[in-house]
């Protein structure tokens, strides 16, 4: 047996919530090539639309991935992921996206080709820390249930929020860093997206801003404490907003400007 | 002349408690007594039925004397008599409304005069919504909530300056105007941006102001910025502004001016 070259891993796309005809979806129509583009979908009908969105914009290869159950690793449905040239998870609870497809050989298996080149579209399901669900309209409270969950952890160290610029977002992501300042917060516009080499850096594509929020010299929070229904205090956060074009490099944490 | 300044000055964010607690117009309330206080509608389309809110919530908290400055045209603040009774209230407070109103109204006008006397002869200086960024150096006046635009930084006016290099936001969570705040801290870095949530407060004196209320109150720090494309970018763009210092504040947290650096709580 010759040991196969260690590859580099895919690409990862970051997708906010977008339209149905948002120029994000072909930045991933055009990674498909004239390879097939698998949908992963909760449902067989949201599959079905996006399939239909991916071939206007050109993919003539489209295949399915259901995960409405738990995913079990049949011969056939490892073979399309053997045979992807890139992977979409659509939106939709992302919870139930991982209680289907975390830990299944299924995802082992993916993970392995994505460590060998798969590139891997979707949004918060990517991250190591899925902001699943906080407040919306006020700014974030100590003893708000800011409900976080692990992710499929192609991106570990993010925690990400989308539809980044409606009331009340910046409070939670700010929240969420505050809790451990070792995540990366991330907050995306509607029809934006992140193109992120894994482990290095990423680019923003797309109509809106991206925000980068560093915790690690955050100097106090009170998060920690007991009245619950103070609102949070940090003091010290960085933060980088990001518009298309820009770049920032995960290892060291600055963006840079084009 | 370099202005002696004694006095304090209480922003608030909007949508300020008028029948429970009532933490914020307390402390309004508790600088104002016994009175006179000035409550100021020039920013309002109803101004009778505020004044008549805003009267009824701090005599119940024990303020007297307490009269209506309407001001519905410019030439209402160049009355003599109206300046003269501001500048000797103990109190002033702004209600909301379009602080451009106010601004246009007021700005160089002898009761603009009679604010600032109020505020160096130690006197308190009060604004809620658009009361608030009014009384700052810098307004947003952006009606582009919810999105980062490079044209939010061009949408900036001069407010009263009682507080100076300022940029005052309000009704901040709710109404997601971070994008406006940044723009705005982008485009002249030498201004604080402060967002100041609803329903929550801060009283600013001499070089340092506590919060309180129920909500946050966000600083935006724009001193270390790297890059931004405010003066590049066309109007639509989405923003990029590196290297923000970014603080949530909440009450009993208070935030050193000069040294621009946040204070933690006093431990009991």
């Amino acid at each position: 047996v010759v040991p196969q070259k260690k590859q580099e891993p895919g690409d990862l796309i970051v997708v906010g919530a977008h339209e149905e005809n948002a120029g994000i979806l072909k930045l991933v129509a055009g990674r498909a090539g004239s390879g097939t583009l698998l949908v992963a979908a909760l449902s067989s009908e949201m599959g079905q639309d996006y399939g239909k969105l991916f071939h206007k914009l050109g993919v003539k290869k489209i295949e399915h991935l259901d995960l409405e159950t738990r995913a079990e690793a049949d011969d056939a449905r490892a073979a399309l992921i053997e045979h992807a040239a890139i992977v979409f998870f659509t939106g939709g609870d992302p919870l139930r996206v991982t209680s289907s497809f975390g830990g299944s050989r299924l995802c082992d298996l993916m993970r392995e080709r994505h460590a060998n080149g798969l590139p891997i579209a979707g949004a918060s399901v990517l991250s190591g820390t899925m902001l699943v669900d906080g407040p919306n309209e006020d700014s974030h409270r100590v003893g708000d249930a800011l409900r976080m969950a692990p992710g499929l952890a192609f991106l570990p160290e993010f925690v990400i929020d989308r539809s980044f610029a409606r009331r009340g977002r910046v409070g939670r992501l700010l929240g969420a860093v505050a809790q451990n300042p070792r995540l990366i917060g991330i907050g995306i516009d509607e029809n934006t997206a992140l193109i992120v080499r894994p482990g290095e850096g990423f680019e923003v594509a797309g109509e809106g801003a991206v925000y980068v929020v560093n915790g690690q010299c955050i100097t106090y929070t009170n998060l920690s404490e007991s009245q619950t229904d103070q609102s949070i205090s940090v003091h010290g956060a960085r933060l980088d907003v990001l518009s298309r074009g820009d770049r920032f490099d995960i290892r060291k944490r600055v963006a840079i400007h084009p | 002349v370099k202005r002696r300044k004694q006095g304090a000055i209480i922003l608030i964010g909007g949508a300020e408690d008028k029948s429970g607690d009532r933490r914020i117009l307390g402390e309004v309330a508790r600088r104002a007594r016994p009175g006179p206080l000035v409550v100021c509608t020039a920013g309002s389309t109803i101004p009778d039925e505020l004044y008549e809110i805003y009267a009824a919530a701090f005599h119940d908290l024990g303020v007297r004397a307490i009269t209506h400055a309407n001001i519905p045209t410019r030439e209402a603040a160049a009355d003599a008599a109206l300046a003269d009774r501001i500048a000797h209230a103990k109190a002033f407070f702004f209600t909301g409304g379009d602080q451009v109103k106010i601004t246009s109204r007021i700005a160089g006008t002898p009761v603009h005069q009679a604010l600032i006397d109020v505020y160096t002869r130690g006197g308190t200086l009060a604004g809620t919504s658009a009361g608030a960024s009014a009384l700052g150096q810098t307004m947003p006046v952006s009606s582009i909530d919810e999105e980062h635009r490079v044209a939010a930084a061009s949408q900036l006016l001069a407010g009263l300056a009682l507080i100076e290099n300022v940029i005052v936001d309000q009704h901040f969570a709710q109404r997601g105007r971070m994008g406006r705040l940044i723009a705005g801290v982008a485009e002249n870095p030498r201004l604080l941006g402060i967002g100041i949530d609803e329903n929550t407060a801060l009283v600013w004196q001499r070089d340092a102001f506590e919060v309180l209320g129920a909500g946050a109150v966000y600083i935006v720090d724009g001193a270390g910025l790297t890059a931004s494309n405010v003066g590049t970018g066309p109007a639509q763009a989405a923003l990029t502004a590196f290297d923000l210092r970014l603080h949530v504040l909440s009450a009993g947290d208070s935030f050193d001016v000069p040294a621009r650096r946040p204070v933690r709580p006093r431990v009991p």
